[in-house]
C-alpha cells in the first residue's frame, strides 16, 4: 500500500490566557500508521486532539488532516475521521445498539456493521443493555465502536485504555492494529509507556508542550542506550548492575571462567527511564 | 451550509426516542393535561369557563412546554457530551435544529388540538387555522427562547434556572392582564397575551385576524429567530 501523508503539523503552538500548551510542534502521520502522543499529564496531548479536530484553534503554526487546513474541517472530512476522547458522550438511555445506529444513519453505513463491530469490541452480549447502565470500560469501548464504525482514514484516540483492565486492553490494542493493517492512520496519545512501547509504530514524546523526541520506540530506546549497562546475578546470591568500561568487561570475564556467573541480562533502557533522562520528569 | 436530509431524520428519529424517555421534556404538555382536568372535574364551572382553561392550557403547552423542549434537551446534549460527538460526526448546527425542532413542535401541535376537547371546548367552536397557526407560532417562538437559553447553560440545571424567571413572565401575562389597564395593554403585546385574548374573545364574542394580533406574532417570531441566529453565530450551539 502507498503511505499517503493524512497529517501534517508545522510549528503548531497553542497559548491559552495565562498558559503555553503547546510550544512549536511540528510532526506528520502516514495512513496505515499508529503514531503516539507520549506525555505526562498536562503535556497538551488534549489540546493537540483537539486541534487536528478543528474543535479549537491554533494560536500559530499549521495542521491539516486528509489534506484540508484544520480551520476548515467541514463535514466532509468529519465524515471520515473517528474520534475518542475521555469526554466523548453516549446516549445514556438508549441501548447500546441504537447509540451505533443513529451513527450508522449519520454516516451512511450498512446496519450490518453495528453487530461486526460490536463483536470485535467485545460487547455483542450486551447489545441490548442501557447504555447508562455500562460500566466504565464498556463504555469506553462502546465509545471506540462508534468512533470506528464508519471506517474511518483518520482515528484520533485520546487515552483509549486507560482505567481498562489488561484483557480489555489487549483486545482494543488488537481492534487498533487491525485499523492500521487495513489503511487507518491513527493518531494516539498515551501516558502509559508499555502501551506506547507495544502498540505504536512512530512515537513523539511530549513534555510541557514541547516534543522532545521522535522515532520508533525502539530507535528512542537505542538512541539512549550509548552506555550500555549489565545485571548481574552470582552465585553468592550478590545482584548488581554495572555500567560498560575496561574494569566491567575484566570482571565479567573473570566470573566466567570462574563459574560465579548465574545470569547476566544488558539493560536496555525502558521509555520511562528516556522520559525521565529527557525531561527530568515522571511520566505519570 | 448544506442540509442533508439523511441526517436531518437521523437527528429527528434521535430526538422522538428521547423525548419520550424524557422527563423533563413530557413534563409540560403532561402538566397541561392534567391541570386542565384536575381544574375541570375540581371547581366550579362558572369560574372554569372553557375559554379560561383552554388558554390555561395552551400557555402552559405551547409557552412553558416549548421553553423547556428548547432548552432542556440542548443543555442536556452538551451536559452529557453528545453534541460534541453529533457536531464531529458530521452533523451540522443547522441540521441539528432542524431535526430537533420538528418532533417538539409536532409534539406542541397534538397536545393543542387535545386540549381543545379535556377543556371542555366544542370542536366546532374553534377557528381551526387560525387557532393552529397562532398556537403552533407561539410554541416555534417558545422553543426558539429554549435554544437561545440552551445555548447559554452548560447543563440543565442552568437551563432550568435562566428559562425558570422567562417561563413565569409569559405564563403569568394573563394574571398580569387582571391587575390593571395599563398592565393588561403592555401584555397584549406579549406573544402569550395574544393567544389569551384570541382564545378569550373566540369562545366568548368573536374573534377576527386583526393587524395587531398578527404583528405581534410575525415581530416575536422573527426577534426569536434572529436573536438565536446571533448567539449561535457568536457562541455556536457547543462552545468551549
Ligand atoms: N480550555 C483551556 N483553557 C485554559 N487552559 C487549558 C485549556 N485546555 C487545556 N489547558 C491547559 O493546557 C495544558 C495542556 O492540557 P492538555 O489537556 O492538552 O493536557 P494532556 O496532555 O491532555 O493531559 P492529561 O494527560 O491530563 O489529559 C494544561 O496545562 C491545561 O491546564
Ligand atoms: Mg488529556
Amino acid at each position: 500500500m502507498t503511505q499517503l501523508e493524512t497529517i501534517s503539523v508545522k510549528h503548531l503552538s497553542k497559548q491559552f490566557k495565562n498558559q503555553t500548551a503547546l510550544r512549536d510542534i511540528s510532526f506528520s502521520i502516514k495512513s496505515g500508521e499508529i503514531f503516539g502522543f507520549l506525555g505526562p499529564s498536562g503535556a497538551g496531548k488534549t489540546t493537540t486532539i483537539k486541534i487536528l479536530t478543528g474543535q479549537m484553534h491554533p494560536s500559530d503554526g499549521f495542521a491539516s488532516v486528509l489534506g484540508v487546513p484544520t480551520e476548515k474541517i467541514n463535514e466532509h472530512i468529519y465524515e471520515q475521521i473517528g474520534i475518542v476522547t475521555h469526554n466523548s458522550g453516549i446516549y445514556d438511555k438508549l441501548s447500546v445498539y441504537k447509540n451505533l445506529e443513529i451513527f450508522t444513519k449519520l454516516l451512511n453505513v450498512k446496519k450490518s456493521k453495528i453487530d461486526e463491530i460490536l463483536k470485535q469490541v467485545g460487547l455483542f452480549k450486551d447489545r441490548k443493555k442501557i447504555a447508562g447502565k455500562l460500566s466504565q470500560g464498556m463504555r469506553q469501548r462502546l465509545v471506540l465502536a462508534r468512533a470506528v464504525l464508519h471506517n474511518p482514514k483518520v482515528l484520533f484516540l485520546d487515552e483509549p485504555t486507560s482505567g481498562l483492565d489488561p484483557s480489555t486492553q489487549i483486545e482494543i490494542h488488537r481492534l487498533i492494529k487491525s485499523l492500521r493493517d487495513n489503511g487507518t492512520a491513527i493518531f494516539l496519545t498515551t501516558h502509559n509507556m508499555e502501551e506506547a512501547d507495544k502498540l505504536c509504530d512512530r512515537l513523539a514524546l511530549l513534555n510541557d508542550g514541547k516534543i522532545v523526541e521522535t522515532g520508533t520506540p525502539r530507535e528512542i530506546r537505542l538512541n539512549h542506550n550509548k552506555k550500555k549497562r549489565y545485571k548481574i546475578l552470582l552465585k553468592d546470591d550478590s545482584e548488581f548492575t554495572l555500567s560498560q568500561s575496561e574494569e566491567t568487561t575484566q570482571k565479567i570475564n573473570w566470573w566466567m571462567t570462574n563459574n560465579e556467573l548465574v545470569t547476566i541480562h544488558s539493560c536496555e533502557p525502558t521509555l520511562e527511564t528516556v522520559f525521565l533522562e529527557v525531561t527530568g520528569r515522571e511520566l505519570i | 451550509m448544506n442540509l442533508s436530509i439523511r441526517k436531518i431524520s437521523a437527528i429527528l428519529q434521535l430526538k422522538l426516542q428521547s423525548i419520550i424517555t424524557n422527563v423533563s421534556i413530557m413534563v409540560a404538555p403532561l402538566l397541561a393535561i392534567g391541570f386542565v382536568l384536575i381544574m375541570k372535574i375540581s371547581m366550579p364551572k362558572a369560574v372554569m369557563t372553557g375559554a379560561f382553561l383552554l388558554s390555561f392550557g395552551v400557555l402552559f403547552n405551547s409557552i412553558m412546554g416549548g421553553i423547556m423542549m428548547g432548552s432542556y434537551p440542548l443543555a442536556e446534549e452538551k451536559e452529557k457530551n453528545t453534541l460534541r460527538v453529533l457536531m464531529t460526526s458530521s452533523v451540522n448546527g443547522a441540521e441539528f435544529i432542524i431535526g430537533s425542532i420538528i418532533p417538539s413542535i409536532l409534539m406542541i401541535i397534538l397536545v393543542n388540538i387535545i386540549l381543545v376537547p379535556i377543556a371542555g371546548v366544542a370542536m366546532s367552536k374553534i377557528n381551526w387555522p387560525i387557532y393552529l397557526i397562532y398556537t403552533t407560532l407561539s410554541g416555534f417562538i417558545s422553543i426558539m427562547i429554549g435554544y437561545i437559553v440552551g445555548i447559554y447553560s452548560k447543563n440543565q440545571m442552568q437551563a432550568g434556572n435562566i428559562s425558570m424567571p422567562i417561563l413565569l413572565i409569559f405564563t403569568m401575562t394573563p394574571m398580569f392582564q387582571m391587575i390593571n389597564k395599563t398592565i393588561a395593554n403592555i401584555a397584549s403585546f406579549a406573544y402569550s397575551g395574544t393567544i389569551i385574548n384570541f382564545i378569550n374573545n373566540m369562545l366568548t364574542k368573536s374573534y377576527s385576524a386583526n393587524f395587531k394580533d398578527i404583528a405581534v406574532l410575525t415581530i416575536w417570531t422573527v426577534l426569536s429567530i434572529l436573536i438565536f441566529i446571533y448567539a449561535y453565530t457568536k457562541h455556536g450551539l457547543d462552545s468551549e
